[in-house]
């Protein structure tokens, strides 16, 4: 703390550095705490491995995600003609299009994470101002729109999602990461809308009105930072669901055309026949376990970040 | 019981004016997309021009538009939907008949999905740091992130007849996996070779579905349990000698309910998604596998109602659910 | 809680006391109008004279009174409500305003139309629509009972713009036949619109949100001419006023360093925009409420605070105002005992310091006894005795007093005090006793405080279940004042009423209900009791700024009206 208190001494400090200052400390904090949580890092790790494996991708998988290993004309059966078994050049089979699956799985981490993560952002900071303002309006305002949310989450995401695609036009990666977005953003509003409700009632916002705040001051000095913990856990777990959903949209067929993700790589297992008899059933496993445990770090992560960021006062 | 009632008057209006607001919304939706509505509702083949014309007299497309949005609330309301050109059928009917199915599948999941997470969480929440409690919380999060469709694949590899797996081990028992009873059969009615034909298609269907929305129930069951175990008044009740099985029934229960009738409210939404792909994967013949049938041969005409009757479905059961909490505590306040 | 009035000198500290639930927590908030109260004024710094003439206003019966008394709580009063009538000018204000409106409509786009060359009908129309819009917004938005605020004009200038462009939309879906082919998307059907008369369009923009703002303006300057000292200058006036909560834990925000929690009060009220000024001003009132140095307390957080450091916290964010008044609720009693001592001595300090006023709000009648210059006490909201802090703990009037002061520790062993423990409880504030409010626990009622027939009934009833009422049974209370007895079969009325009267005058010193009962009669087969009347004992004022309600405590004697012979 020395230097913070020459600084201070020397009174050069604004409140916007000294808020800076005492930001950073915090973070420092929590990052220690995650360090010591073995899910947070458990689930760190998966995240890492999978961050990993979309960053390096093009270095990592031996072909291109929709690249045909050989033409037609010239393939082996059996090894790099369309749909063929695993094989030792092949670790998990040619897809019917003639792309080396292993490599798709590789690539798809890409589109599945990229999609996810930024369409999280949307609804998240959608579904956050409207929970804000919602819960700490009150009034008609509240009213209207809390209508609103419970219209779109009553009506069946996916159907929505899907007009709403439609209404986009052709699906690219913006557009994906639009519709998502804006389909996800209600069980958030409602989220914080809650944990809002509750802060408004705490004798520090009665103190703030006292000393005369204005309202757009209480709402972003002291009601946000004190539901930033529960806004922030609250994302990392939207991500796990835009992940899902993305692929649950490709594998409906509503995938950007010249790349591929997860989703589709089920899509294309399914069509190609993983599930008869003698085929290749690793075409459809294994992207979906990497679903899977993409997803499961994600949660890992954010349920010990919740624990971490709003220490609940009863140890268990 | 008055204030029970006024409460549910109002939460009977605010579930009018949702179903309002989705009708409202349907509405908007077809009109907001790109090109003219009637030629919307008709696919681009030339020898359905007809229908074309047909389609716009009947919403009115030549109207103005607030002539056409009373046109629109009219015929929702009489339940005049138009014609559904995959099938030839009234939508209405179409839409009717597979809801009936899905509703069944959605039904039995949940409430398999309830009553086994309830027991699963409480367990756990009771065994708490035991073998029980990880493994159970393990596979639930585990099964929390696995995407349906995915886990229905999974199930069908194992278990359909003609499957991999029952190729190499003859005595593993094989289930129907096409459709929601055996066509063979001929058409539907009440007697004993229809309906156990339909429970055996149902039961690999509801099993995903369960499987799928099993670990949230049971995860925050167990959370909010733990929750209210720690708190004092369970000590003091242990103190006074009440059992382990006393005390989870008289206090840890009646607190630790309500939040998770809440939470069943909100998860219904997601059931009903997770429903949509377990037909598709299925071929269960429900309103999901009809709405992915209509996208994918533009049958607008179903679409369109499509949204209209899933949201429907999703405002009754919330208010279904707001009022069961009612009755089992009449002391939470309502928002 | 209710008819509760009392004033605060300046420089003084005075003390409300009371039991938790009799309302003082309230009317410290009342006062700072964080709760609105319903009925009262809230004066601040009222002259004497002026209070004088305001407490003879109210007495008195003077034809104009109510109108020179709103003149003085315009003046003075927190509570000033603006409730204002539409009066006349305003009216015609508003009418002028309008008819203006729609000269200016219809004759500037005559005006554009005939002026500039070329320019479509739509012109014109669009932005005398515009212009009018802008107008009715700004000036309906800005009567009462809106409150006038420097804000309103930037916000009916932006709900303009907003209604400017709903405008077209509504106009194309609402009017096809105007535009011949107009493609069926919205976005298609805004563009035609636009692109038939951007100029218009641009203008209007442009002019709408002028419009409204300039109408708001105007009406909002007359309308605080008007003005109370409510709105507009309450946010001056908070300044000089602050509240030290109870609960130091809860009343600091935990995400905010110390630095944060003190500098926002200078921050919110832009009283120091310089980063060196706050600072500085920041350390000086953390060395002043005891926290040195300041520079090692400046960025810590709350949770890294002991309890008697929070409260000091919430004490430097109070100073940082440099305020005049200060309402202190129970500041200490969430505090260690040891620390109590520092944070009351600390308190003290400040007031010479700082020259400030308190109002201490607490339940332990010790802590007024230190500190207070005049304390009044509170029972179940209604303040039962009022005076110097020697009148109050010297020589108590009230009963309650009494019994509150019997019970304060003394240190010194020799010093027995006989204590006088209340009976009964506090009762809730749903079902407050009629008459005298502390009747019920009172060792010293008498027949007019109050009794009502539920009381007397409650008393006969376990009279009667001690076995002391043989030949009575069924005890019913019939109304407000009288209570019915039904004799057991058997039993002459007049037998059995004797014996009541007889067992009512055995018992009346230990149980005091049975004071209330004013006559017993028999009527028929049944016995009738009928109860004494009674009345609230009104605040009596038995010397200056001394005042005790009690129906024991006697008025000093009236000037007696002149007898006409």
């Amino acid at each position: 703390m020395g230097a913070t208190d020459a600084v201070v001494r020397s009174g050069v400090v604004s409140p916007f550095q000294a808020s800076l200052r005492v930001a950073l400390r915090r973070m420092q904090e929590v990052w220690a705490r995650i360090r010591h949580s073995r899910t947070a890092m458990v689930g760190l790790a998966i995240l890492v491995f999978f961050i990993g494996m979309a960053v390096f991708a093009p270095w990592v998988a031996p072909y291109g995600p929709i690249d045909r290993v050989a033409d037609t004309s010239n393939c082996v059966p059996g090894v790099t003609c369309p749909l063929s078994p695993p094989s030792a050049q092949h670790p998990l089979g040619i897809s019917e299009e003639g792309a080396d699956i292993y490599s798709q799985v590789i690539w798809g981490s890409q589109i599945s994470l990229i999609v996810g993560i930024f369409s999280a952002m949307v609804a998240s900071v959608l579904g956050t101002a409207v929970g804000l303002v919602s819960g700490y309006m009150g009034g008609w305002v509240d009213e209207v729109m809390m209508r609103f949310n419970d219209v779109v989450l009553s009506v069946p995401w996916l159907v929505l999602m899907i007009v709403v695609a439609a209404r986009i036009g052709t699906i690219d990666l913006l557009g994906l990461i639009l519709v998502i977005g804006l389909t996800g953003w209600s069980i958030t509003a409602r989220v914080i809308r809650a944990q809002v409700l509750s802060v408004k009632e705490r004798l520090f916002v009665e103190r703030a009105r006292m000393i005369g705040s204005s309202r757009s001051h209480i709402l972003m000095r002291h009601i946000f930072p004190n539901a930033f913990p529960l806004i922030f856990a609250n994302t990392i777990l939207t991500v796990a669901v835009s992940i899902l959903s993305e692929a649950v949209l490709a594998f409906l067929g509503l995938s950007i055309y010249n790349t591929v993700s997860w989703g589709k790589v089920i899509n294309q297992a399914i069509g190609g026949g993983a599930l008869v008899i003698g085929g290749n059933v690793w075409w459809l496993i294994v992207p979906g376990l990497c679903l899977v445990f993409l997803v499961f770090g994600f949660y890992l992560f954010g349920f010990a970040l919740d624990e971490i960021l709003n220490p609940r006062l009863r140890r268990r | 019981m008055a204030r029970i009632l006024k409460v549910m008057v109002r939460k009977g209006v605010n579930a009018a004016i949702t179903i309002f607001g989705i009708i409202c919304l349907n509405y908007a939706l077809l009109r907001l997309m790109p090109g003219d509505p009637a030629l919307s509702l008709t696919p681009r083949d030339p020898k359905y021009q007809g229908l074309a014309e047909y389609n716009r007299e009947l919403f009115g497309f030549d109207k103005p538009p607030w002539e056409q949005f009373a046109i629109y609330l009219q015929r929702t309301v009489t339940l005049d939907w138009g014609v559904s050109y995959r099938l030839g059928l009234p939508v209405f009917d179409v839409l009717m008949r597979d809801l009936g199915w899905t509703l069944v599948l959605v039904g039995t999941s949940t409430v398999a999905t309830i009553i086994i997470g309830m027991v699963i969480g409480s367990i756990a929440a009771q065994k708490r740091g035991k073998p029980f409690d990880i493994l159970s919380t393990a596979t639930g999060i585990f099964l929390y992130g696995m995407p349906i469709f995915w886990l229905g694949f999974l199930l069908l590899a194992v278990f359909e007849k003609g499957s991999i797996v029952g190729h190499y081990f003859t005595w593993w028992p094989a289930l129907p996996s096409q459709g929601y009873y055996d066509d063979m059969l001929g058409p539907w009615s009440w007697d004993g070779a229809h309906l156990t034909s339909a429970a055996q298609h149902l039961i690999l269907p509801a099993l995903t579905l369960t499987l799928g929305t099993l670990a949230g129930i049971s995860l925050v069951m167990r959370s909010s349990l733990i929750d209210v175990m720690t708190e004092d008044f369970v000590t003091t009740a242990k103190a006074k000698g009440l059992s382990d099985r006393q005390v989870l029934r008289r206090h840890i229960l009646p607190s630790g309910l309500p939040p998770m009738v809440t939470l069943i409210a909100l998860d219904i939404a997601f059931v009903i998604g997770g429903a949509y792909q377990v037909e598709v994967v299925f071929n269960y013949y429900g309103i999901g596998w009809e709405t992915i049938q209509a996208i994918d041969n533009l049958d607008f005409p179903l679409l369109q109602f499509i949204i209209v009757v899933g949201g429907v479905a999703i405002v009754l059961a919330n208010l279904v659910s707001d009022f069961i909490l009612l009755l089992l505590d009449p002391r939470i306040k309502v928002t | 809680m209710d008819g509760v009035s009392f004033d605060v000198k300046r420089g003084e500290v005075f003390c409300l006391v009371g039991e938790s639930g009799c309302g003082k927590t309230t009317t410290g908030k009342a006062l700072l109008r964080l709760v609105d109260a319903t009925e009262g004024d809230v004066f601040f710094e009222l002259p004497t004279e002026e209070y004088r003439r305001y407490e003879e206003l109210r007495a008195g019966r003077a034809p104009d009174a109510a109108a020179r008394i709103d003149a003085i709580r315009r003046k003075y009063s927190f509570s000033w409500t603006e409730q204002l009538a539409w009066d006349t000018r305003q009216i015609l204000f508003w009418l002028g305003a309008v008819a203006a409106a729609f000269v200016l409509a219809v004759g500037l786009p005559a005006l554009a139309a005939a002026g500039i060359p070329g320019a479509l009908v739509n012109t014109g129309f669009i932005l005398g629509a515009s212009l009018l819009c802008g107008l009715l917004l700004g000036v309906i938005g800005s009567l009462p009972p809106t409150r006038p605020s420097a804000r309103t004009p930037t916000v009916l200038a932006l709900l303009s713009i907003l209604a400017f462009n709903l405008f077209p939309i509504v106009a194309a879906l609402g009017w096809p036949a105007t535009l011949p082919g107009a493609p069926f998307d919205a976005p298609g059907i805004w563009a035609t619109v636009w692109g038939a008369s951007s100029f218009a369009m641009l203008l209007g923009v442009i002019v709408a949100p002028i419009a409204a703002g300039a109408a708001s303006k105007i009406v909002l300057a007359r309308r605080r001419e008007t003005e109370g000292l409510l709105g507009v200058k309450m946010r001056t006036l908070r300044r000089r006023l602050h509240l030290i909560f109870q609960d130091p834990y809860e009343s600091l925000n935990p995400k905010q360093s110390v630095f944060e929690i003190v500098s926002e009060p200078l921050v919110v009220n832009k009283i120091a925009h310089d980063p060196e000024e706050i600072a500085a001003l920041v350390a000086r009132s953390l060395e002043d409420a005891g926290l040195r140095p300041a520079s090692e307390f400046v960025f810590r957080f709350p949770h890294e605070l002991s309890g008697g450091q929070r409260q000091r916290v919430s004490i430097a964010a109070a100073l940082a105002l440099e305020p005049d008044f200060i309402v202190a609720d129970e500041p200490v009693s969430m505090l260690d005992v040891s620390i109590r001592t520092e944070i009351l001595q600390l308190m003290m300090d400040l007031r010479e310091k700082r020259g400030l006023t308190y109002l201490f709000i607490t339940h332990d009648l010790g802590l007024a006894w230190i500190l207070a210059d005049r304390i009044a006490v509170m029972y179940l909201g209604k303040i039962v005795e009022q005076g110097t802090a020697e009148q109050v703990i010297s020589h108590p009037k009230h009963p309650y007093t009494q019994a509150l002061i019997s019970v304060v520790p003394s240190p010194d062993p020799r010093h027995l005090v006989k204590r006088t423990i209340l009976k009964g409880e506090r009762p809730d504030a749903v079902n407050i006793p009629g008459g005298c409010r502390f009747h019920p626990r009172c060792p010293v009622a008498f027949e007019r405080c109050g009794w009502s027939a539920d009381e007397v009934a409650e008393e006969l009833r376990s009279l009667s279940s001690g076995g002391r009422l043989l030949r009575i049974i069924g005890i019913e209370a019939q109304d407000s004042r009288t209570v019915t007895l039904q004799m057991a079969p058997g039993v002459s009325a007049g037998v059995a009423a004797a014996t009541l009267r007889q067992i009512v005058s055995e018992n009346r010193d230990s149980r005091l209900a049975l004071k209330g009962v004013a006559e017993i009669r028999e009527s028929g087969d049944a016995i009738q009791v009928t109860l004494q009347s009674w009345a609230e004992p009104p605040l009596i004022e038995l010397g200056p700024g001394n005042a005790v309600a009690c129906h024991l405590v006697t008025p000093p004697a009236e000037a007696v009206p002149a007898v006409t012979a």
